[in-house]
This record gives C-alpha cells, sequence and structure tokens, in this order.
C-alpha cells in the first residue's frame, strides 16, 4: 500500500501537536512494519516548512523564550530534513499544476498525485473536509491503525524497492530525455554503451531492442542461415532455440549437466556435423558453463561461441565477466534480469571489430549510414529512455551483484541439507537471476509455500524438445534425461538483492517444513 | 478586556493582532468549553508491533533531540531574505483565510 501524507499529519509529528502525535506517528511507524511507502509531496515543502517555522515560533514564545525567526527556520528545517529522511519524495508533476478553479488549490493537488499512486493508495489526513469530499482516498491515522492487514506476502523479485534508492536520479534522468528529444539512439546509449564495455572488459558493446534480438543479430553477424546447425540446450527459455529457427537454422540440442543447469560440455562435440556454424550456451540462472573448455572445442572445430547471458550479467569465471568471454556475449535486460530497464532491452559484447560493425549495422536495418543498407537488418535498437534508466541503475549494480552473491550463499548453506541446492562452480561467481532447487513433489510444496505468502516459480516446465513448435526436429522424451529430470524438479525461490535475512529465514522455514 | 481567539491545534489564536508586554499570561476558559484538563493523545486501536513500536520510539527520541537542542546561535545564522519574510506574509495570511473560511 503506498501512504501520502498531508501536511497536518507532518506538522502533528514534527511539531509535536500533542492532541494528534501518537496516532500519526504510530500510524507512520506502522507503514513501515507493514512495508507500506510512506510518500510526501515535493509540493508541499513550502506549505511545510512555513507552517512549521509558524507552529515553533508560537510554542517557544509561549514558553517564555526570546527567539529570532532565523533560528526558528534552522530547527524548522533540521526536524524536516530528520523526518523526510526515510520517506518517499512524490515528484509534484505538470498535472497538479492547474488547479486554481479548485476550491482548495493544495488539496487538489494532493488528490491528484495520489491518484498517480493506484487506486490502493491513501492520503493520511485529519483533514475532515478532505475525507468528506475523498471518503475512499483519505485515510485518517486512528482508522489506519484500526485496519486489519494480513501478513505481506513476499515478492518474488522485487522491482519496487531498488526504484526507491534511485528515484531522484531515475527522474533526471527520464526528464532529460522527454527535453532532449533524441529519444532513438540518444546520448543516453552511447553512455550506456561506454559503461558496459568498461565493466564488461571488451572493446564493443551494442544495445539492443531485447535479450531475443541480441542473439538474432549475433546470429546474423554470424551469417548463420538455412542449412546450418547451432548447438544449444533444450532445458531454457525459448529465446535460445528459437532465434537460431528464425534466421532459418537448425537448433540442435545437447543435454545439460545436473548440477549447474548448464550445458554438459562433455556432450557437445558428439552434436558436433559438418553443418555445425555456432555453439550457444546458456549461463542458466545466473552462472556460467565451462567457457574454456567450450571455446576450445570451438576452436578445433572452427566455430562460433555466442553466450546467452541474458540472466548471467555480472557474473563472472576465473575473474572475466560473464558476456566479456566468447565470440559474442548477448544479454538482457528484461526487468526481472539482474540488470533490469523498466521494458525490453538487452547487448551484444565483442572484441571483434568486423563483428561489432555488422551487429550495428543489423540493429538499424542493415545500414549505419541513413538511406544505405548493405544487409538485411532489423528494427533492433534500444530505446534511449530504457538507457537513461539503467544509466540511473547503474551505479548501484556493483553492490546489487554482491547482495545476490551473500544471499544465494545463505539460502545455500540453510537448505543444503533440505533439498538440492545450486553449488557455485570452482572459479565461478553467481548472480542468482533465479536461486533454484529440486524437489520431488514440487508442487505440493509450491502449494505450501504459497500457503505461507512466498511466491515460487518453474523455469521450465518443459524442455523445448517438447515443445511443438521444435516437434520437426524429431527429438523424444529420454533423449535429454538431464534436462528432462530437471523441468520436473526444479522451483525457484524468491530472490532478488533486498531480500532480508527475516525474509530468507522465513522462506527457509517454509521449504524445510514442506519437505 | 475580551480578546476572541481560535482554539487550532492545541494552540490559541487571536483573531486580531495583539501587542502584548510579557510572552506568557494567563487566561479564563469558561469550564463548559473544556473537554479535557489534560489533552491526551488519541489512543492508537491496537498495541503497535513491537518492531512498529521501536521505530515509532526512534523517531519521537530523534525528533526530541532536535527539539530540545540549544538554538544556533542568531548571529551565525544567515539573515531572513527578503523573499523569506514574503513567503511567510503570504503563509500568515493564507491561514487568515483559511481561518476564515
Amino acid at each position: 500500500m503506498d501512504v501520502l501524507l498531508d501536511v497536518n499529519i507532518v506538522l502533528d509529528v514534527c511539531v509535536p501537536r500533542p492532541a494528534y502525535l501518537a496516532a500519526a506517528r504510530d500510524a507512520i511507524a506502522l507503514c513501515r512494519y507493514h512495508s507500506d511507502r510512506v510518500w510526501i509531496y515535493t509540493g508541499s515543502v513550502q506549505t511545510l516548512e512555513y507552517n512549521l517555522i509558524n507552529e515553533l515560533k508560537r510554542g517557544l514564545v509561549q514558553q517564555g523564550i526570546q527567539v529570532s525567526t532565523r533560528q526558528v527556520v534552522a530547527r524548522a528545517r533540521a526536524l524536516l530534513q530528520d523526518f523526510c529522511s526515510d520517506k518517499h519524495w512524490l515528484a509534484a508533476l505538470a498535472g497538479e499544476g492547474d488547479v486554481f478553479d479548485s476550491e482548495d488549490p493544495e488539496d487538489e493537488q494532493l488528490i491528484r498525485a495520489l491518484a498517480r499512486l493506484g487506486p490502493d493508495a491513501r492520503l493520511l489526513s485529519r483533514d475532515g473536509p478532505l475525507a468528506e469530499c475523498y471518503p475512499e482516498r483519505v485515510l485518517s491515522p486512528a482508522a489506519y491503525l484500526a485496519m486489519d492487514r494480513p501478513r505481506r506476502a513476499l515478492e518474488f523479485i522485487d522491482l519496487k524497492t531498488p526504484q526507491d534508492a534511485i528515484r531522484a536520479d531515475l527522474e533526471h534522468g527520464i526528464h532529460r530525455v522527454l527535453h532532449h528529444g533524441q529519444y532513438i539512439l540518444g546520448p543516453e546509449i552511447a553512455e550506456l554503451e561506454a559503461a558496459l564495455t568498461a565493466y564488461v572488459g571488451v572493446k564493443h558493446c551494442i544495445t539492443v531492442a531485447s535479450g531475443t534480438d541480441s542473439l538474432e543479430i549475433a546470429l546474423r553477424a554470424l551469417g548463420v542461415g538455412p542449412g546450418d546447425e547451432v548447438i544449444t540446450v533444450p532445458f531454457t527459455w525459448i529465446s535460445s532455440a528459437e532465434v537460431i529457427g528464425l534466421v532459418g537454422a537448425t537448433p540442435v540440442f545437447v543435454d545439460i549437466e545436473p548440477e549447474s543447469f548448464n550445458i554438459d560440455v562433455a556432450k557437445i562435440e558428439a552434436a558436433i556435423t559438418p553443418r555445425t556454424k555456432a555453439i550457444l550456451p546458456v549461463s542458466l540462472f545466473g552462472q556460467m558453463p565451462d567457457y574454456a573448455a567450450i571455446n576450445a572445442i570451438a576452436v578445433r572445430h572452427g566455430l562460433a561461441v555466442i553466450e546467452d547471458g541474458a540472466q548471467s550479467f555480472g557474473a563472472t569465471q576465473q575473474g572475466r565477466r560473464s558476456c566479456g568471454v566468447t565470440t559474442i556475449g548477448s544479454t538482457s535486460f528484461f526487468p526481472a534480469k539482474p540488470l533490469g530497464c523498466y521494458g525490453d532491452g538487452g547487448a551484444l559484447f565483442t572484441d571483434d571489430d568486423g563483428l561489432a560493425e555488422r551487429m550495428r549495422a543489423i540493429r538499424t536495418h542493415g545500414g549505419i549510414r541513413r538511406h544505405h543498407h548493405p544487409l538485411l537488418g532489423m528494427n533492433g535498437r534500444f530505446d534511449t529512455l530504457q538507457a537513461a534508466i539503467l544509466l540511473a541503475k547503474w551505479p548501484h549494480f556493483a553492490g546489487e551483484v554482491e547482495a545476490r552473491n551473500r544471499i544465494g550463499a545463505r539460502y545455500t548453506e540453510q537448505l543444503q541439507d533440505v533439498c538440492g541446492t545450486p553449488p557455485v562452480l570452482p572459479g565461478n561467481t553467481h548472480v542468482y537471476a533465479q536461486y533454484t532447487i529440486r524437489v520431488t513433489e514440487r508442487e505440493r510444496v509450491a502449494e505450501a509455500l504459497k500457503a505461507q505468502g512466498i511466491p515460487t516459480a518453474v523455469y521450465y516446465p518443459k524442455c523445448l524438445h517438447e515443445q511443438p513448435v521444435f516437434a520437426a526436429l524429431g527429438y523424444r522424451w529420454g533423449d535429454f534425461p538431464e534436462a528432462e529430470r530437471a523441468s520436473r524438479e526444479v522451483l525457484s525461490l524468491p530472490m532478488h538483492p533486498w531480500l532480508t535475512k527475516r525474509e530468507q529465514e522465513r522462506v527457509v522455514e517454509c521449504v524445510a517444513r514442506a519437505l | 478586556m475580551n480578546v476572541q481567539v481560535i482554539w487550532e491545534n492545541g494552540v490559541f489564536r487571536p483573531t486580531l493582532p495583539l501587542a502584548l508586554k510579557h510572552p506568557v499570561i494567563t487566561i479564563q476558559i469558561p469550564d463548559e468549553e473544556v473537554i479535557a484538563h489534560r489533552i491526551e493523545a488519541v489512543p492508537s486501536a491496537r498495541p503497535l508491533p513491537p518492531e512498529a513500536e521501536a521505530y515509532a520510539r526512534a523517531l519521537e527520541e530523534r525528533l526530541d533531540r532536535i527539539r530540545n537542542a540549544p538554538l544556533p546561535d542568531d548571529t551565525d545564522l544567515p539573515p531572513l531574505t527578503q523573499k523569506q519574510r514574503e513567503r511567510m506574509e503570504a503563509f500568515a495570511l493564507r491561514d487568515e483565510l483559511r481561518a476564515g473560511r
């Protein structure tokens, strides 16, 4: 629930007003306990400041304290700064300016701003007339305190909390794009590509419209087409194999190894034929397969390697970052990914100048120069607005990767004697895009967790060779026993960098009880 | 003399400008106008969970520390700007308008 504080509530606590302090303070404390987001409207800043100055001064004078107005100003500002420090600022937007025909323009602004937070948001206020006008939107502190609240369900992936930390930068970045107006390949794209290039440690980064487009562009840039074969895994999101079909080539599946869910390197060579053009391993759930071994096989057979690092951005192997260890690295900025934007997006990485140029051309209808198209391309550019969002998130990414490592390790420590847990292979770090356990009675465990307000997900309930779209490939049940077993046993638990120790203990306790 | 005041949020405000010799004076209020001799905080509907209770206490203690700290030396503070004075007047006027609403 989102709770917007009316000016009277802030003043009740900051002045304080003895008659109203307890209810206002306790309601705010309870909001925090329930993880409700408490907002203060930026348009209220001056009203807050000058009303507080006024009331503080009156109080001090009544106590017989001689005080100058500027001393009171200093105290009022200190109080507001402290009070607001753990609240969220709700920006005033253009639609909240034209309120002069309202009976109370300030109240009208608050009500309009509140509407942006969604139908469940409430204005916490003691303003009787305002509550009478908007009984469904205004809640008094006493009413809030009397509400029955169910135990809060955990988030499977928390996309709200990280927004709180970057709100100011996020809004600044979005507004900058709105005002410069370079919505396609604007300056934020180059800025982001430079940051990602340096992070991954390669020569080139090409941002694209999605993690699926990125794989297709990579295959096209390598010249993969009809008659070619590309080796990949049957236990992954459909994109990895879908793009192979989209360029006219044939996916050839190789089973996974059971612990990491990644490609079984020992089985790759047996799948190579004269038509094989590339190997497309997936760094599933946030951990890379053994790329030293995969690259060695590729060199022996003259093949390219495309890392599908949609889930592993930020992971490392022998100190080298995911997306920087193969011919081409590909990642996704889908919102739930370790580095997620607020829509679709992706990026390609390579050290090869020629491939980089081809990939840049393909993402823009096959040409770099305007109205000159030497290649068959696509409309695959990353939006400038999404780049602005990632730039706001970027300074926090390294810390989030550390938190993922810590939280994943804690899950493993607490669950390894309870169920199958994902090991981190030697030389690897893991970003746990998913924390995936193995359980034999998956549906029963998932139901038990759901009953306790703990969401789970199954990635992936079917292997790709079971999908109707790939029926023509002629695979049968039993061809990939490890992938098939994984698809029937895996269960992903809530996992994100803001999962608290207490929440994690709640998950572990429920899993242990269910098993 | 009789003075009309508005009681608002625990504070009496004269409806007309009034200059007094001393900052503290005693006024008489008819008994029938008093609901309670001591203004009690509105009680919570139910006890807060311990974590929320701790946050509430910490918040109040933090703000009390600021309220009870010695006021900064007036001479160390920047002078009020004309804009600030105008805003104060404007907010005082707004309060008057609201009080008369």
